[in-house]
């Protein structure tokens, strides 16, 4: 992950200019997690928590693809190896893709040492919404076509890591 | 803001290992600005901006309590510098304090560069509710008193900068937008 840093940093990739922190070309900042936390938590009372996915999803796929043109990688292959180091640049856990089938749209991949698990502490239901929403940003860029993704283990649930899959929205 | 960046990491004070991140000791994420305000327009649609304000105080209190706990001896003075160095490291833009007054525990602080105001799109109301749910809540633990905050100038408005006002909760109610002297 440092190692990514600096190599941005001499690339002029990551950026820090008049209070700005710029990665390839997008605005990032720091938000204390404990503020997801609070709008998670509160969302939760009146079941709108899906907000926190869709508005990933939705500024994740500008995200990528703003990304995806900056680097000049195009290419399924290189964007799927790509991105996650990216996304693990969030520092929201540890990213892996363990599965994926272009044709058919579909993929998996696990989070470790999930940020939210973590401060959310014990739940009845999965709580990384917002990476969630990020993965299914990421994979719409790189299947070129919209896809969802839902967490089916989490580790405020018990589970020893977070595991997400993604499919085709054709498939829903 | 890059030296500052490059002075903790000298000093391991930011560490990055299997995707964490600890700034000062505490678990911190990075989010693209894109997210957050997408995040923030539809909460407001939905619940409200004092939803946000809300849960950035509470989550700026914790916060400082969690630093308390790491760094005794935190004074209110130290608080309100450690709170402008995070925000200059944060990529909010550039944050200063001005005229602090620790006695009656107000004070005005300045965000230059808003990146969230400048970045929001129309607006008709102030947009940086987590800057001054983060202040708010902050100062309210610094001070054991419950601590307000308003946006009385906003870029997102057309403002040259942002500014805010912070103070005990009743003598910032007192207030409106327009007749707040200061």
């Amino acid at each position: 992950m440092l190692e990514l840093i600096n190599k941005f940093i001499l690339s002029k990739n990551l950026q820090f200019e008049r209070g700005e922190i710029k990665l390839l070309g997008t605005n990032i900042c720091l938000i204390p997690p404990e503020v997801y936390l609070e709008f998670l938590k509160e969302l939760q009372k009146s079941n709108l928590e899906e907000i926190l996915y869709e508005s990933s999803f939705k500024s994740g796929v500008g995200w990528f693809e703003t990304i995806s043109k900056s680097t000049g990688k195009t290419d399924k292959k290189e964007l799927i190896e790509f991105i996650p180091k990216i996304l693990d640049l969030l520092a929201l856990g540890e990213i892996k893709i363990i599965d994926f089938n272009f044709e058919k749209k579909k993929a998996t991949a696990i989070l470790k040492n999930s940020l939210n698990a973590e401060l959310y502490g014990t739940s009845k239901v999965p709580v990384d919404l917002q990476f969630c929403g990020y993965l299914a940003g990421a994979f719409t860029v790189i299947f070129s076509s919209k896809v969802k993704c839902k967490e089916v283990k989490c580790k405020a649930m018990g589970e020893d890591f977070c595991e997400f899959t993604i499919w085709g929205d054709e498939n829903v | 803001m890059f030296e500052l960046m490059a002075r903790l990491l000298l000093n391991k004070q930011i560490k990055l290992e299997e995707g964490r991140m600890e700034v000062l000791g505490i678990r911190d994420s990075f989010t693209p600005l894109d997210t957050y305000i997408q995040i923030q327009k539809e909460i407001i649609n939905l619940k409200g901006e004092d939803f946000i304000y809300q849960s950035a105080k509470k989550a700026g209190f914790n916060w400082f309590q969690k630093m308390a706990k790491n760094f005794s001896g935190l004074t209110q003075e130290k608080a309100s510098n450690w709170g402008v160095d995070l925000i200059a490291l944060s990529g909010w833009g550039i944050a200063k304090a001005e005229k602090l007054d620790f006695k009656n525990n107000t004070g005005k602080y300045i965000l230059e560069n808003s990146i969230i105001a400048r970045n929001y799109g129309v607006a008709n109301k102030p947009v940086d509710h987590l800057f001054r749910g983060l202040l708010a809540g902050g100062m309210s633990f610094a001070t054991k008193v419950d601590i307000d905050c308003i946006e009385l100038t906003c870029v997102a408005l057309g403002d040259s900068r942002c500014e805010f006002f912070v103070g005990p909760k009743d003598m910032v109610e007192k207030y409106s937008l327009k007749k707040l002297k200061f």
